[in-house]
């Protein structure tokens, strides 16, 4: 299997060492705007903009917010309008999604770029959003795989890991003091060659595929998929939604942390002018009391079960109908950030 | 500027009031050649702005035949339809749109229409209506049953007459209750007028189901389409389910929050299905048993 995983991605493996690397990161940079995970605190790891190539990690723990928002920020202006004429303008410059460098993404795990595939099905699926759409054609990505999966990880659930397989410009799998580096594209694959990264040797190739099956196996938590859309539809009732909705607090932590969530809820600002404003759209959960409620005030989710039931039958079984794969990535941010110590892997594996 | 969520411009033509808290606004376009590429199907929705208040998904209720305006039916329930109902006709609001899977009008091709509508949920189905006046030739018969609260609540009172005179067509009319409270001098007309009406079209006091006692269609080559509070709708689907008219037959138009219309906000979801996109017209049989009950 682990063979299997790397033979996917049919070109040469490279290898270079941390100098190396930073150079890399170094050509990049002269080209894009690069955005990285970096150690911000004790336990804490942030996406951001980088100019210190030295700070990146591509073995950190996932960050804090997902690689989601770079592509919708937690808020962002969609127009300025103005009420006399009906007439909307584009937003600021700032935010008009026309970055002047295209973007770096360098270190998202295997679990944030599977997320952003899916995203992709929602944001230019059924209907095309040309600034997601834009910003994410505009983007280099260099995915950093993981060798050591972190505790709440499961994302081999959800083949979303541990090692990412397309989507990716370039791969990088940190062993030791090695950089391996893979292509997945021509842009990367010229920046190997142009930049003249030495082939790695059939040792570094074997410890590649070791490196895989050995995070593989230490992904012990896990989530049966098969059925499991089916098994949801059929325990619409089971006890545990009841205990669920007793200690979620609804409060949309996990909501917001969750790579692949992607509700949003759009507001008029207006000026103190009374007359010129802007229409904003932000992020918002599924969870929090008013998400369903109509003008005149009935609420479809007035009780806290059924917004719990909507969160979990969303992620697990609902998104999987509309596009074709399952909601979740396994990366195990709700875990780490509930206040409640809820966990998706111990609800669902009530449901046997 | 173009973008998926950009409304354009509409000026407001005509105002017409309907009911106490219900008004007919005829809209054109700013833009010509907006207004001449604009079109919908019956059972659509266009999404309307008020910008710094906000935008609302409503249905629109006009003659898809008439392509230099098109009107929507919008009763006061929140800040955008208050704040559209102190507009005056010349002002202007946004709009972008059609959206939404409309009435089967494929399947209604040639086959007989039972059409039950409840208060405000005539709106939607109007266009269906007056495309049945328009091209009589593709259809059989249409049975209309409407219902509203009293006699100051129906809709579209001014047209009874032109629809049931039509030999295709036939309506008959039902209210919970005959009288209305807190009328205005318009309302107290508009409840005379509706009496009158109610007389004419075979007025029941009751739910718009208490219709269904002398029902002129039947199951066979009919095809259900009904829109108004989903306690009606549960209850004519229940119905017409039990004299003999099968689900995959009968269509109903939901409805839920929408804050984009594009099926990515999230909000109109109800199971695996996206009001805005996947209805709000839906087929029964589609939504009975999601694990998330509507009815």
């Amino acid at each position: 299997m682990a063979v299997e995983a790397s033979t996917r991605v049919a070109t040469a493996v490279h290898v270079t060492d941390r100098a190396g690397w930073e150079g890399l990161i170094k050509a990049l940079q002269r080209t894009h705007q690069v955005w990285a995970p970096i150690k911000t605190g004790e336990d804490r790891v942030v996406l951001q903009q980088v100019d210190d190539p030295t700070s990146i990690r591509v073995d950190a723990h996932p960050t804090l917010l997902p690689t989601k928002k770079v592509y919708r920020a937690p808020e962002e202006t969609l127009f300025r309008f103005s009420r006399k004429h009906a007439r909307a303008s584009p937003p600021p410059e700032s935010e008009a999604g026309v970055e002047t460098k295209p973007l770096a993404l360098v270190g998202i795990h295997p679990c944030d770029l599977r997320a952003l595939q899916l995203l992709d099905r929602v944001f230019t699926g059924f209907f095309v959003d040309d600034r997601y759409s834009d910003r994410r054609a505009r983007t280099f990505i260099v995915v950093g795989n993981c060798v050591s999966p972190f505790p709440s990880c499961f994302c081999s659930s959800f083949n979303s890991g541990p090692f990412a397989r397309d989507g990716f410009d370039l791969a990088v799998t940190k062993l030791d003091d090695r950089y391996l580096l893979q292509a997945g594209s021509p842009a990367g694959q010229t920046l190997l060659a142009v930049l003249e990264v030495p082939v790695a040797g059939a040792d570094e190739l074997a410890q590649l595929v070791a490196a895989e099956a050995s995070a593989r196996q230490r992904l012990t938590r896990r989530v049966e998929t098969d059925g499991l859309t089916r098994l949801l539809n059929m325990n619409v009732d089971h006890p545990v939604w009841d205990d669920v909705a007793d200690q979620c607090l609804c409060c949309g932590a996990c909501t917001a942390v969750c790579p692949t969530c992607y509700c949003f809820s759009v507001r008029d600002r207006l000026n103190l002018d009374l007359e010129t404003g802007e229409r904003r759209v932000a992020w918002t959960s599924c969870l929090v009391m008013e998400f369903s409620q109509v003008a005149l005030g009935h609420n479809p989710r007035h009780h806290r079960v059924a917004r719990v039931k909507q969160r979990l039958y969303h992620k697990f079984s609902y998104f999987n109908d509309q596009y074709g794969e399952f909601g979740c990535v396994g990366c195990g941010r709700c875990v780490d950030t509930c206040v409640a110590d809820l966990d998706p892997v111990k609800i669902l594996a009530k449901l046997k | 500027m173009q973008g998926l969520m950009t409304p354009r411009p509409a000026v407001i033509e005509r105002i017409r009031s309907e009911t106490e808290d219900t008004a007919v606004y005829t809209l054109r376009f700013v833009e010509q050649e907006v207004q001449q590429v604009y079109g919908f199907q019956p059972g659509q929705f266009n999404e309307i702005s008020i910008f710094g208040v906000g935008e609302a998904p409503i249905s629109i209720s006009s003659d898809p035949g008439i392509h230099e305006t098109f009107e929507h039916t919008v009763r006061v329930v929140g800040n955008v339809t208050r704040a559209l109902a102190r507009l005056r006709e010349g002002s202007q609001v946004g709009v972008r749109g059609p959206y939404g899977k409309g009435w089967p009008m494929d399947q209604l091709r040639g086959r007989n229409i039972l059409l039950v509508a409840g208060g405000i949920g005539l709106a939607p189905l109007r266009p269906l209506i007056q495309d049945v006046l328009r091209r009589p030739q593709l259809y059989g018969s249409l049975e209309i049953l409407y219902g509203a609260r009293n006699p100051a609540e129906l809709l579209y009172a001014d047209e009874y007459d032109i629809w049931d005179a039509h030999p295709q067509i036939r309506l008959r009319l039902a209210v919970d209750r005959m009288e209305a409270d807190n009328l205005s001098v318009a309302g107290a007309e508009r409840l005379r007028r509706a009496r009158v009406a109610l007389e004419r079209y075979d007025g029941q006091v009751g739910p718009v189901t208490v219709l269904f006692e002398r029902l002129l269609s039947s199951p066979p080559g009919t095809v259900v389409v009904t829109c108004g509070p989903e306690i009606m709708m549960k209850y004519v689907a229940q119905g017409l389910m039990e004299r003999g008219f099968s689900p995959d037959r009968i269509f109903v138009s939901l409805e839920r929050r929408m804050e984009c219309g594009v099926a990515q906000c999230g909000h109109c979801q109800i199971g695996p299905l996206y009001v805005c996109k996947d209805g709000p017209v839906f087929c029964y049989k589609d939504i009975r048993y999601l694990p998330e009950a509507v009815f």
